[in-house]
């Protein structure tokens, strides 16, 4: 798995590609925390993101909540069919900000 | 002229059972190859037109026996207990019916037994027995509505069964157990995905609804390890998921 970022005037894009499960987990979340401290708008494509595990929905939850906390927005983009799969039988879709 | 592939009996191509064997009488149909009543002029599932019944065409199917507060399954003799919830009688367990198209959780056989199978949409739709059918919205609902009307709490932890996996911790937090408290005895089976994968075992329950929202999607109704709620929601329908029997009214 790797991580691009982008900054875009006042909101800051991650590009994740490959696949988010246990072992890239701890990474993403690294990534994903840091990248929320440092704007209120966060925007994550996962365009190339072509299977996410629990482990990965741990961190998107916890990053949502983080961002929350701090009156932020965490948005995901270009999310791919077998990813919105797993989004929708979690009720992830019910939490998530999916454009 | 048309006989009863059973008793061999003549039979009309009108005819719903023999009237020298009380079988119900099916034929296949040759698209799908969902079974339709003989007296079909169109495959409800497919929409195929069906051409005069030829002796060919014609199946048996055994009638399931309801005794005792159970369903046996005439195709296989697999029994299943029953429940009646407001006016509705509900089969208690998934089904199990080895069918085209279903699936046991991580192709371990042993898991039918407690859990049932799961089905492709396009699968559940046709596998129920003379007599019975794959739940709908309409059914889910009216499961829905009685429950809220006993006033026990949420409808999803009503429908939950007491069993233990439902407490397992997950990401969302801890486990709540059911009440069980029309004797649905939901389970949390989980699911086969659309890519073959399967997830969610002890957490999720999915129960396929008869009912599409589009020509690739169609509703479920959805159980959590977490929460009471009893939505509705769709999916694809290569999704596998478990499937409740309805008596026919």
């Amino acid at each position: 798995m790797t991580i691009t970022q982008f900054e875009n005037g006042d909101s800051l894009t991650l590009a994740v590609e490959g696949i988010i499960d246990s072992t890239t987990a701890p990474d993403f979340e690294k990534e994903m925390l840091a990248a929320g401290g440092k704007t209120k708008n966060l925007v994550v494509n996962f365009a190339k993101v072509d299977f996410i595990s629990s482990a990965g929905l741990r961190v998107l939850l916890l990053s949502q909540k983080k961002m929350a906390a701090a009156a932020g927005k965490m948005t995901l983009v270009n999310v791919s069919e077998d990813v919105r799969e797993v989004f929708e039988l979690t009720g992830f879709v019910n939490v998530l900000d999916i454009a | 002229m048309l006989v009863c592939p059973k008793c061999g009996a003549a039979i009309g191509e009108n005819d719903v059972y023999c009237a020298g064997c009380g079988t119900m009488l099916h034929r296949v149909c040759s698209h799908c190859h969902a079974l339709m009543p003989l007296m079909a002029k169109f495959c409800s599932n497919c929409g195929t037109k069906f051409e005069e019944a030829k002796e060919n065409h014609v199946f048996s199917i055994p009638l399931p026996i309801e005794k005792n507060g159970f369903m046996i399954d005439g195709r296989d003799q697999q029994k299943y207990k029953m429940v009646k919830i407001g006016n509705q009688i509900w089969l208690a367990e998934n089904f199990r019916f080895k069918s085209t198209d279903s699936f046991v959780y991580g192709n371990n056989e042993d898991m039918a037994e407690k859990y049932g199978r799961l089905y492709t949409w396009d699968s559940a739709r046709i596998v129920a027995p003379p007599g019975w059918h794959l739940a709908t919205r309409r059914d889910f609902n009216e499961l829905g509505r009685f429950c809220k009307s006993l006033g026990q709490g949420m409808v999803g932890t009503m429908l939950k069964s007491k069993d233990a996996e439902w407490k397992t911790n997950g990401i969302f937090g801890p486990g709540t157990p059911g009440s069980d408290a029309v004797g649905f005895a939901a389970m949390p089976y989980g699911v086969r995905t659309s890519a073959g994968v399967f997830s969610y075992l002890g957490s999720f329950a999915y129960f396929w609804c008869a009912d599409e929202e589009n020509m690739g999607r169609a509703y479920y109704r959805h159980l959590s390890y977490f929460t009471g709620a009893y939505q509705e929601c769709s999916s694809k329908k290569e999704c596998a998921f478990s499937v409740r029997l309805v008596k026919n009214q």
